[in-house]
């Protein structure tokens, strides 16, 4: 198994060539920057910027949702895509908000990426400095510190990416990297199951306990792809849904909203719990109406954007329980 | 200024006494730490950089109710609705009591002052409690504060020795504070073990803080037009957590909830960050662009709070650092106005 900066300099060379010859007039990667923990979202726009560009198990936020500012704009804009993001990238096809015509996805095998906060945190006690580099070798990680190489287990991996089934890009134009195999632990949804075992009461105490934290800040819709629509309903004026009030009521209004708007349309990327700025398990809503969409229409990867999706129409033999 | 002692234990009686009158503190809660009211047994956390949410929430809560109103009889009663909290706020960092005196220029002195926040100001104490633990993106010292500074805190806590503190009270309610618990707080120590305590934290190295901001603000006069802003917002996710979690920002709105004749007029906050943020009635919006609106944040902290008010809108507590989803903060926004030609703004 081999990290995704085996492909550092390759996807270097490709950016320069599309953006010297015109194909693309945007690139959105990544680069390190100010923590070079945390690389972000690069936006290249002159073949001289390709230099800049990283690629390693560090690189976290997800780029296709850019595509929505792009949206009306003429021309092509590249993309680097991880097996998680290509699933972005279907749901926005899907929902009709981007043109296929109008992307060119770089691709990427990964095979997990690193939760950045548990790697920080090692990095700050054990005082490593700076990180230039990450391969993996075997099931490890091994981080080229200022203070030398540092072996990581695979328990830094992120949460999400421990029961990923889609370390290969379902779309690209071209795919950069070893095809690999998905060895991913069982989507067994025990978090939810731990939910599920709350009586109401339990169960109503902790939702309220985690939306009283929310700061109304949006992140978790401004970064989800599922949450695409031109007009959110949060932002209507007239009528208005949601006050901007952020008493419980309200709150939950937000939440309960928004989970079921993406209802069987979330790809389960996990980026709203990484962008939740006070910790609500978000993912673990989302997850729970995945578990009961996959139980109650019998579909064993309800994550991914599909043809025909259950909410999305209707069959005479649909389960109703309340026959 | 009163110096006194505080022995570690008698905190928790402290907070106990403190509580009664209405006290928030900093919590440990599903993984993070925030400002919570403290009620029953709820415990204060002790081991913390700086909470996620600002002491902002307690002066500038998020929603606030101004007046109800009734049109039903006499064509309008308006009954004002005054504001409600804390006597206390306790745990508070020195970057967020020095806050306080930012958000002081904009609601409380010049033409137009607030009523609610002034009200607020003037009956909760600040106790904060001297940073310990330097976080990495803490940068307070660029600013001219420090892990030990007491502007805007009437009272501040610093660790003597591992069993006790040594606590500055000061001002009107700072001193009001000591003399409400003389029995939990002991004699002063000497006075050079007060100087080289308050010293040694005032001191304290804050790696991230070395950063330089001498003429920022000149430079960025010239700057309103540059590229540099678009190449900036490209990454932003347009989100509200830099805005929401800044001790400084303050920014609201106005909005009405109403049920037939009555309803709640109340203030909520509101970020520039946000696209409807500017939209005018009628559809236009002067800041159409993520560009225009990201130089807006940056430019109000650096620039214009600068020209209004004198100094920068920032005090270098590392929210935004810690927590933007795509590193658009602002250690790494003036490094990057630093590191450009300003001639590409005219």
């Amino acid at each position: 198994m081999s990290g995704m900066n085996q492909v550092t300099d390759r996807l270097r060379e490709r950016v320069r060539e599309l953006l010297a010859d015109g194909k693309i007039h945007t690139f959105i990667g990544y680069e390190r920057a100010w923590d070079p923990y945390r690389p972000i979202p690069f936006f290249a726009t002159e073949a001289g910027e390709a230099e800049r560009l990283i690629i390693d198990e560090l690189c976290v936020p997800s780029t296709p949702k850019y595509m929505l500012d792009f949206f009306g704009r003429e021309g092509v804009v590249g993309l680097l895509v991880k097996g998680c993001d290509s699933l972005a990238v279907e749901r926005l096809l899907r929902d009709h908000r981007v043109e296929r015509e109008s992307m060119y996805i770089i691709g990427v095998a990964c095979t997990g990426l690193l939760d950045r906060d548990k790697v920080k945190a090692r990095a700050l006690e054990e005082g490593w400095g700076a990180v230039e580099e990450v391969r993996r070798e075997g099931d490890a990680f091994v981080l080229v510190t200022a203070a030398g190489e540092k072996e990581l287990g695979p328990e830094y991996l992120m949460e999400r990416c421990r029961t990923c089934e889609v370390k290969v890009p379902t779309v690209y134009d071209e795919l950069l990297g070893e095809e690999v195999a998905a060895t991913a632990e069982p989507r067994d949804f025990a978090e939810v199951a731990e939910i599920e075992a709350m009586t109401p009461a339990e169960r109503r105490a902790y939702w309220e306990r985690q939306f009283s934290r929310c700061i109304r800040c949006f992140a978790c819709r401004n970064v989800c792809p599922a949450c695409n629509c031109r007009i959110c309903v949060f932002e209507e004026r007239v009528p208005r849904w949601l006050g901007r009030k952020t008493d419980v009521g309200e709150q939950e209004m937000f939440h309960f909203t928004r989970a079921l708007h993406v209802a069987g349309r979330c790809v389960d990327c996990g980026e709203c719990d990484r962008v939740c700025p006070v910790n609500i398990p978000l993912r673990k809503l989302n997850r729970k109406l995945m578990k009961d969409i996959g139980e109650l229409f019998g579909i064993e990867k309800p994550f991914m954007p599909a043809e025909t999706e259950p909410l999305g129409q209707f069959r005479p033999d649909d389960p109703d329980e309340f026959e | 200024m009163i110096y006194r002692t505080l022995k570690r234990e008698s905190m928790a009686v402290l907070v106990d006494r403190l509580k009664e009158g209405g006290l928030v503190a900093p919590v440990r809660e599903d993984g993070v730490v925030v400002f919570r009211p403290i009620q029953g047994d709820r415990e204060v956390a002790s081991d913390y950089i700086n909470p996620t949410n600002s002491v902002k929430d307690v002066f500038l809560p998020q929603t606030e109710s101004l007046f109800r109103f009734n049109t039903a009889e006499k064509g309008l009663e308006i009954e004002a609705t005054p504001p409600e909290g804390p006597k206390y706020v306790l745990g508070v960092r020195p970057c967020d009591a020095a806050a306080l005196e930012l958000l002081d220029h904009v609601f409380a002195e010049g033409q137009y002052t607030d009523s609610y926040y002034q009200r607020r100001r003037a009956e909760v104490t600040v106790i904060g409690v001297a940073c310990d633990q330097v976080g990495e993106s803490c940068f307070c010292t660029a600013f001219g504060l420090s892990p030990g500074h007491r502007r805007g805190a009437d009272v501040m806590m610093y660790r003597l020795d591992d069993e006790s503190y040594l606590v500055a009270f000061e001002g009107e309610r700072g001193h009001r504070l000591a003399e409400e618990y003389p029995d939990l707080f002991g004699e002063a120590p000497a006075e050079e073990t007060i100087e080289a305590v308050v010293t040694s934290y005032q001191s304290r190295e804050v790696p991230a803080g070395r950063v330089e901001l001498d003429g920022i603000t000149e430079k960025l006069d010239g700057m309103f037009e540059h590229p540099l802003w678009a190449k900036l917002a490209a990454r932003c996710l347009k989100c509200g957590i830099c805005t929401y979690l800044c001790p400084t920002c303050h920014c609201f709105c106005l909005d009405d909830e109403a049920l037939g004749y009555e309803g709640v007029r109340y203030r909520c906050w509101d970020s520039c960050m946000y696209p409807d943020y500017t939209l005018m009635a009628g559809g236009h919006n002067p800041r159409p662009e993520k560009a225009n609106r990201t130089r807006q944040r940056f430019m109000h902290k650096l620039n214009y709070f600068v020209h209004n008010h004198g100094e920068f809108q920032c005090v270098g507590c590392g929210r935004c650092v810690d927590k933007c989803p795509v590193g658009l903060h602002m250690l790494a926004v003036i490094y990057d106005i630093k590191g450009v030609d300003s001639d590409g703004g005219q």
